[in-house]
């Protein structure tokens, strides 16, 4: 094994949603390059911690990918520079010793940040609740196989749903555009012969939605689908165009 | 006293994944006012993680599965000491719950004729897991959550509870705090439903998430619930074991269902060794006829890789310790072999298990299409929680619910794998549609403001520590170490009198625990205030381990091996004693009605 890295780390720092922030700089070192890139954040924080500094709030939870918590621009990248990956998955191996590794939050309008490297994403929740959903009684279950779906819109359905709402999309386009996280949850649900009832209501409800919250519109750079950790395809924005579109008109 | 803020509902729901979800769907759907509090964000509960599927008797891939067949596989990988009107609900209800996710908009992975695929797991006498890749549960919670907060509940996020509050017996609503702003909160309720999950992160070596820190365990024992079968907990066979960051991380079950294969380092498929003797009618006589039952035959039996997880566990850490392991301290799991037997195999394989795929290139930077993975045992369940009633889950405590993987009984001693996700949601639904009938049938109780004065100058401690306090991380990390070593897979009385005498010192040592701050989003103080809820279920576990002195399912003791047909009868309980001192009993099991036994009998 490689000997331990060393590394100069600008981090943002922010002690609250209204206070000003600013980078601050750290110096770490005796990093294994087998380190994932929030253990090399926790050995940051330990040093913090015994010198009696508060350590940088950012957020994880599952630590492999899963559950889109995890959120950080490294070097000026959503999620950092391996592609198909979330923070929690970057590996220190992708880095030089010496390095000099620039750490924000998610950026967006529609995302304040709570402190540090924390962000608010609770629009995406909004959105969600404004119509990602579909609207059956909760009570008596339906009889057996009442629901075919065909094979193959399972599986399309299933890679638009592949989605885990971390925000990357957001924070890697330049209009802070959301219609790569609007757009899965509307193919998905609108490719499911359940979901298909309500796809009108649905894709008016959510963009509306979507437009409230601040998020910017979509001028077609692909960018959101680059630093997707779910390499969720921006055809999924065209299925949406198109869904809007219809909906409108009718 | 700290200032803080009210809120009033029917019901509060502790905890955000599947089982907490569910129930405050069902809770709310009655009309009740309903608040879920996560200690994280919604929808990024440790449930995502799960990945081999939601166990339910369709019969849509076997027509010959029923609940029946359901309740005898559950009952013979609990080895009989589950509750088993439980398991009983558990395996009539749960197909039910599956077409209800259905209806709300899951996706699953589909048969030719478009019905819900099931796939092979271990355990279970035939196809039975429904499923959407390798991602079942991220498509369970995302349904739920969908669902959930369109029908109109509040939702608190990243805001961690610490204690419930009682008015006389009765449980009448929690205390917390929110992350964010470090502020206080009384949660003033009806019922209260815990549903917090599991303890992973009390052991070192865990695929659990970083907040499964048992708090829903030490709530309910600290408000005077009962803990039963705490020494139960699942290791699972296969985890990362290379490179050490990953260490931990799930393998899925499913690698084996698909076709994977054990093997030690003089390349021996070492789990046709030893069958044990209850599932050796079921279980493949040669490579051949276990290949077949992969790929759907429904004549072949299965391979023995598919056995019971804590079987699996040990023959894995019998390889390693006699020497025959992989070079990182595991063993070899390979699924790249099967190219030999289907044409398209790499693509098979990447469309079989994508995640997989993903997760050893992205993270050990190895081609699963090409070469076999090393694995090895972690951390994955605990089958032990809150002693509730098998009908309503409520415990022993008035109006304190628990559902999911807080909860014991429908696992007994071992857990058969898709049971979790399934265990969710019918019980989960239970829980909040039994938390809300007991809000309606009660008149709101009182909040005293000795309690909250209590909590708010507990969790303040923390900050009132100068320099000579102990660093919380390093408690954690102690207590991870101690656990992993001494209350393991492989148990002995020695061990867990060390264990104790450890936990002890570290418990004098978190009391001291110093942060340096303010309140704002302060991960010491979490870290810090985690510790009680990790420390009370390390305790739990080790001193029902030692109480049980046989070996049986995930509980091997190396000093009192092989089943002891007395403890067969008994569930180790746990609680809070009158003078704070944790009290240990054995209480008989009931007896099962003959119907239950009969169904038994027949699968055998």
């Amino acid at each position: 094994m490689k000997a331990g890295m060393k590394l100069t780390l600008k981090v943002w720092r922010q002690k609250g949603p209204r206070a000003s922030g600013e980078i601050v700089t750290y110096e770490v070192s005796g990093v294994s390059p087998d380190a994932s890139f929030l253990e090399m954040l926790d050995l940051l924080n330990e040093h913090l911690l015994l010198k009696g500094e508060e350590p940088v709030a950012f957020d994880s939870d599952c630590r492999e990918g899963i559950c889109g918590m995890c959120s950080l621009i490294i070097n000026g990248q959503a999620h950092g520079p391996a592609g198909g990956t979330a923070t929690c998955q970057l590996h220190m191996r992708h880095f030089e010793d010496g390095e000099t590794i620039w750490i924000e939050p998610f950026r967006a309008r529609a995302f304040p940040v709570v402190k540090d490297l924390v962000v608010d994403r609770s629009a995406f929740d909004r959105i969600i609740a404004a119509g990602g959903y579909v609207s059956v009684p909760t009570g008596a279950a339906p009889p057996a196989n009442a629901i075919l779906v065909p094979k193959d819109d399972a599986e399309r359905a299933m890679d638009a749903a592949a989605c885990i709402g971390c925000g990357a999309c957001v924070a890697a386009c330049k209009n802070a555009s959301a219609m790569l996280f609007v757009s899965a949850k509307v193919s998905h649900l609108g490719l499911l012969p359940q979901g298909r009832p309500e796809r009108r209501r649905r894709v008016l409800a959510m963009v509306e939605a979507m437009d409230g919250e601040g998020f910017g519109n979509c001028t077609n750079e692909s960018e959101c689908e680059a630093a997707c950790p779910k390499e969720i395809s921006v055809e999924n924005i065209a299925r949406l165009n198109r869904e809007h579109l219809s909906a409108s008109f009718r | 006293m700290a200032s803080h803020e009210m809120h009033e509902h029917d019901v509060v729901v502790v905890g955000a994944g599947g089982a907490g979800l569910r129930a405050a769907i069902e809770a709310s759907a009655t009309g009740a006012r309903v608040a879920i509090i996560s200690k994280t964000l919604l929808g990024k509960a440790h449930t995502v993680m799960a990945e081999g599927g939601i166990a339910a008797a369709l019969a849509n891939v076997d027509g010959r599965d029923d609940w029946r067949v359901h309740f005898a596989d559950t009952m013979r990988g609990g080895q009989y000491v589950n509750n088993w009107r439980m398991a009983e609900i558990h395996a009539k209800e749960s197909p039910d719950r599956v077409r209800e996710l259905e209806a709300w908009g899951a996706v699953f992975d589909r048969t030719p004729d478009g019905r819900i695929l099931q796939r092979q797991f271990g355990g279970h006498r035939y196809p039975r897991l429904a499923h959407v890749g390798d991602r079942t549960g991220l498509e369970l919670i995302r349904t739920l959550q969908d669902r959930g907060v369109h029908q109109g509940m509040d939702v608190f996020m990243e805001h961690t509870v610490l204690a419930v509050l009682k008015d006389g017996d009765r449980a009448v609503g929690v205390f917390g705090y929110d992350r964010e702003r470090g502020s206080f909160h009384v949660f003033r309720a009806g019922a209260v439903v815990l549903a917090t999950g599991g303890i992973g992160r009390a052991y070192k070596i865990t695929s659990n998430s970083w907040d499964c820190t048992g708090d829903g365990h030490s709530l309910g024992y600290h408000a005077g619930a009962e803990l039963a079968d705490m020494e139960f907990i699942q290791f699972h066979p296969t985890g990362m074991v290379w490179p050490p960051s990953v260490c931990g991380i799930l393998v899925t079950e499913g690698v084996r269902g698909e076709g994977g294969v054990l093997r030690n380092r003089e390349g021996r498929r070492f789990m046709f060794d030893s069958i044990p003797q209850a599932y050796r009618a079921q279980t493949a006589d040669t490579e051949e006829e276990g290949w077949r039952y992969t790929q759907g035959d429904k004549n072949a039996r299965r391979p023995p890789e598919l056995l019971t997880r804590d079987h699996v566990a040990r023959c894995i850490v019998r390889e390693i310790k006699e020497g025959r392991g992989s070079p990182h301290g595991g063993v070899f799991l390979d699924i790249s072999w099967i190219r030999e037997r289907l044409p398209n195999g790499e693509e098979h394989i990447r469309r079989k298990l994508p995640s997989m795929y993903h997760q050893f290139k992205a993270l050990a930077d190895i081609e699963i299409t090409r070469e076999p993975m090393e694995v090895g045992p972690t951390t994955h369940y605990i089958m032990g929680g809150i002693r509730v009633d098998a009908e309503t889950q409520m415990s022993a405590v008035p109006g304190l619910f628990a559902c999911g993987e807080c909860a014991a009984g429908i696992n007994g001693a071992n857990r058969l794998g898709g049971n979790s996700l399934s265990d969710l949601i019918v019980f989960g639904k239970r829980a909040g549609e039994h938390a809300a009938k007991f809000a309606r049938e009660h008149s709101a109780g009182k909040v005293d403001d000795a309690q909250v004065a209590e909590a708010a100058r507990w969790a303040l401690e923390p900050f009132e520590h100068g320099g000579e306090g102990e660093n919380p991380y390093q408690v954690q990390t102690a207590l991870q170490d101690l656990m992993q070593d001494r209350v393991g897979i492989v148990r002995t009385e020695e061990d867990m009198l060390q264990a104790l005498e450890g936990i002890e010192a570290l418990r004098k040592r978190a009391e001291r625990a110093r942060v340096a701050g303010n309140r704002q989003y302060n991960p010491a103080w979490h870290t810090a205030l985690d510790l009680r809820s990790l420390l009370t279920v390390a305790e739990a576990i080790a001193r029902s381990a030692l109480e049980r002195k046989e070996s049986r399912g995930a509980q091997f003791r190396e000093d009192h091996a092989g089943k002891d047909p007395a403890w067969g009868k008994l569930t180790v309980l746990v609680r809070k004693g009158p003078g704070g001192e944790v009290e240990i009993r054995r209480a008989p099991i009931p007896e099962m009605p003959p119907d239950l036994k009969q169904i038994i009998e027949e699968m055998q």
